[in-house]
């Protein structure tokens, strides 16, 4: 089973079939309880509501805009000249947050320098711009719905700032697999496949 | 980089019954024969047209059913269409610009030549012929960035490249739209047209789109179809009088008619019996004087090719086993059919050519007025919980799996609405939907997002059906 875009252009595979359904199947397998899923890749965002058996009854996504999604902490990592891993320690701290008013990521970069002039220290703006990141989440979360217990897959998931946001603004646990939450889908696709090869 | 295609050829196998079908007669009297049609579509065609004589990896080409007859010589007609076009304008037929999703028949009427907002891009692009795929994906998007440099941003993918008239290069007569909801951006096309370059004559027709009830509203809308009448007939020299126009109305009823029959019939088949390609044959209902033997010649042929398949329990070529069925709203409303057929899926219609094909229009009394009633009346056009209302009852009929609402970047009202649209269609169809918004610079730039949302609202489809046979199951 080939998944992610690009997999059309997998010629081995047998079949195709989404990084939606595989997430669902991926995080269903590592935590049964999960009913939201919230993925968040390097160029797009994506809510998932499951039903018991790990199926898809709804989904929404971001992928028109660069805002709340990886390549958006690219950009701001960027901003304060550190690698993207160490992006989300860096707001580990009890400074007070700093809003982030810009949902653009091109906008919210200028915002950032301006906060950065204005002496404001990077704990606070990052902690501002993890919210902003959670809040566009929440938002596209708000159009299916979020229940039951959250899961947090795709690369953003490594990072401690926007799963602590996350949990705020959705004030609820949000489970983060210890499993790489980037290949979450990869394994979902595995155990479809599994299950295809079972049937066949 | 992209990908090569694989040529396309019709084959051989099929010229014998290729050439017993009938020939095609247009309203001028030319009839071009089985022969003609099959030299140009295995010869001329390949030739002048290879793009489209390509099986394009991303949106399949010819339809791969090459024993729907009528699909294969409807290529033909298309393909021909410019040739025929030009010598019309060259004759004297005068080019007018509508408003895109409008009913023709007063412009048909004056025997205008009808083009909606891409026309000067095909126009553009039918300038240079022999390119190849790769070189007609080059030409269109140098065309579109021309195009879009001087118009504004918020003006759709569609409508936008109808600055193409400011070059100079597309003959546009004059640009007359009728200004319904079913397109925010028809003054756009005004816009260009009006440019001092250009300075290309306009009328609009003011289409009362506050939905308040009451007779002044048709009243309204009549005396203004009058005026353009009267415009248009002024510009093609035919006196469009009430005769001129109740004739209009009957014929494009009658066109309807068989087409409505004709896509019944392939809803209410257990196979679909022909693909999404070929099922857009099947709702044609909208043809000029010149055009209008043959499409009524093509749909005759298609009714008869669909009801022997019904017989046989043949389904269309390219479609998969019980294909999930996908119901497409939304204005100017494109999706990759070929994509959605190899994931799985067939389109089983689209909300506003149906609402088109389902206008009814009287016959008998004032023709202006009833124009103006049939268009007030027109599904689409109707307030939003109305025309909701009206596709859900479309969707049942179709026996859709599911809705998947498209608009475009800067289609202001088709996207203002969706939601709601899709939330009616939801609880009264009882079918799952999805909204998609195409990018300001057309489907190319977010393909792939694009058919993950489409192939994963397909699986969750497909889920359902399961489920829901599995329920019917246990309940036996």
């Amino acid at each position: 089973v080939a998944t992610g875009y690009g997999r059309i252009t997998a010629k081995f595979a047998t079949k195709t079939i989404t990084e939606i359904t595989c997430h669902a199947r991926g995080a269903h397998y590592l935590h049964p309880a999960t009913r939201t899923i919230v993925d968040i890749g390097g160029q797009d965002c994506k809510v998932i509501r499951l039903d018991e058996d790990g199926n898809v009854a709804d989904f929404a996504m971001n992928d028109k805009c660069a805002a709340g999604t990886g390549r958006f902490l690219e950009v701001i990592a960027n901003v304060f000249k550190v690698p993207l891993e160490e992006l989300g320690e860096m707001a580990g701290g009890d400074a007070p947050l700093v809003p982030i008013n810009n949902t653009c990521t091109v906008f919210a970069e200028t915002e950032i320098i301006s906060l950065v002039a204005r002496g404001e220290c990077a704990e606070s703006i990052l902690k501002g711009v993890f919210t902003s990141i959670a809040s566009r989440v929440a938002g596209i979360a708000s159009r299916i719905g979020v229940n039951g217990d959250v899961f947090f897959s795709g690369g953003v998931a490594k990072n401690f700032g926007v799963v602590t946001a996350l949990e705020s603004v959705l004030n609820c646990p949000v489970f983060v697999p210890d499993f790489d939450p980037q290949l979450v889908g990869a394994l979902g696709a595995a155990v479809l496949a599994r299950e295809l090869g079972a049937r066949a | 980089m992209s990908e090569k295609g694989a040529p396309f050829r019709y084959p051989e196998r099929i010229k014998e019954a290729f050439l017993a079908s009938g020939d095609l007669t247009f309203g001028d009297g030319t009839t071009v024969s089985t022969a003609q049609m099959w030299e140009f579509l295995t010869e001329e065609g390949p030739r002048r047209f290879p793009a489209a004589f390509t099986r394009d990896p991303f949106s399949g080409g010819l339809s791969p059913d090459v024993d729907f007859l009528a699909g294969v010589k409807r290529y033909y007609w298309a393909f021909t269409g410019f040739d025929r076009f030009k010598a019309r304008h060259k004759n004297g037929a005068p080019i007018v610009a509508v408003q895109a999703g409008s009913p023709l028949e007063i412009y048909y009427a004056a025997r205008c030549l009808v083009v909606g907002p891409g026309f000067p891009v095909g126009w553009l692009l039918q300038q240079s012929t022999g390119l190849s795929r790769e070189e007609m994906q080059r030409r269109l998007a140098a065309i579109r960035n021309e195009c879009k440099k001087s118009m504004p941003a918020e003006c759709c993918t569609i409508v936008a490249p109808f600055n193409a008239v400011h070059t100079s290069q597309t003959p546009i007569d004059f640009a007359a739209p009728i200004t319904m909801t079913a397109c925010s951006d028809a003054m756009f096309t005004i816009e260009s047209a009006r440019r001092v370059e250009n300075n290309i004559p306009s009328f609009v027709v003011d289409f009362p789109v506050n939905h308040q009830a009451g007779s002044w509203r048709a009243e309204y809308l009549a005396s203004q179809l009058r005026m353009l009448a009267a415009r248009l007939g002024k510009l093609s020299g035919v006196t469009v009088t009430d005769e001129v126009m109740a004739a209009e109305i009957k014929r494009q009823n009658q066109l309807r008619r068989l087409a409505r029959e004709c896509t019944e019939l392939w809803w209410n088949a257990e196979v679909p019996p022909a693909n999404s390609g070929d099922r857009g044959i099947l709702g044609m209902c909208s043809a000029d004087a010149h055009n209008y033997p043959v499409v009524m010649q093509l749909l005759t042929e298609a009714r008869a090719e669909i009801q022997h398949r019904l017989a046989r329990g043949i389904r269309g070529r390219g479609l998969h086993h019980n294909p999930v069925r996908l119901f497409v709203c939304g204005s100017c409303a494109a999706v990759n059919a070929f994509m959605i057929e190899q994931a799985g899926g067939v389109v089983v219609g689209h909300e506003e050519g149906l609402s088109l094909l389902y206008m009814d229009t009287k016959e008998d009394g004032d023709p202006f007025m009833n124009m103006a009633e049939a268009l007030c009346d027109l599904p689409y056009e109707r307030p939003p919980e109305q025309r909701a209302a009206w596709t859900a009852q479309k969707v049942k009929e179709s026996r859709a799996d599911g809705v998947i609402f498209v608009y475009n970047w800067g289609c202001n009202y088709q996207s203002s609405i969706s939601r709601m649209v899709t939330e009616i269609i939801k609880a009264q169809a009882g079918v799952p939907t999805l909204t998609i918004d195409i990018s300001q610079s057309g489907q190319m730039t977010n393909a792939e997002q694009a058919r993950t949302r489409i192939e994963a609202f397909m699986e969750i489809l497909d889920r359902n059906r399961s489920v829901s046979r599995q329920a019917a199951f246990s309940c036996r």
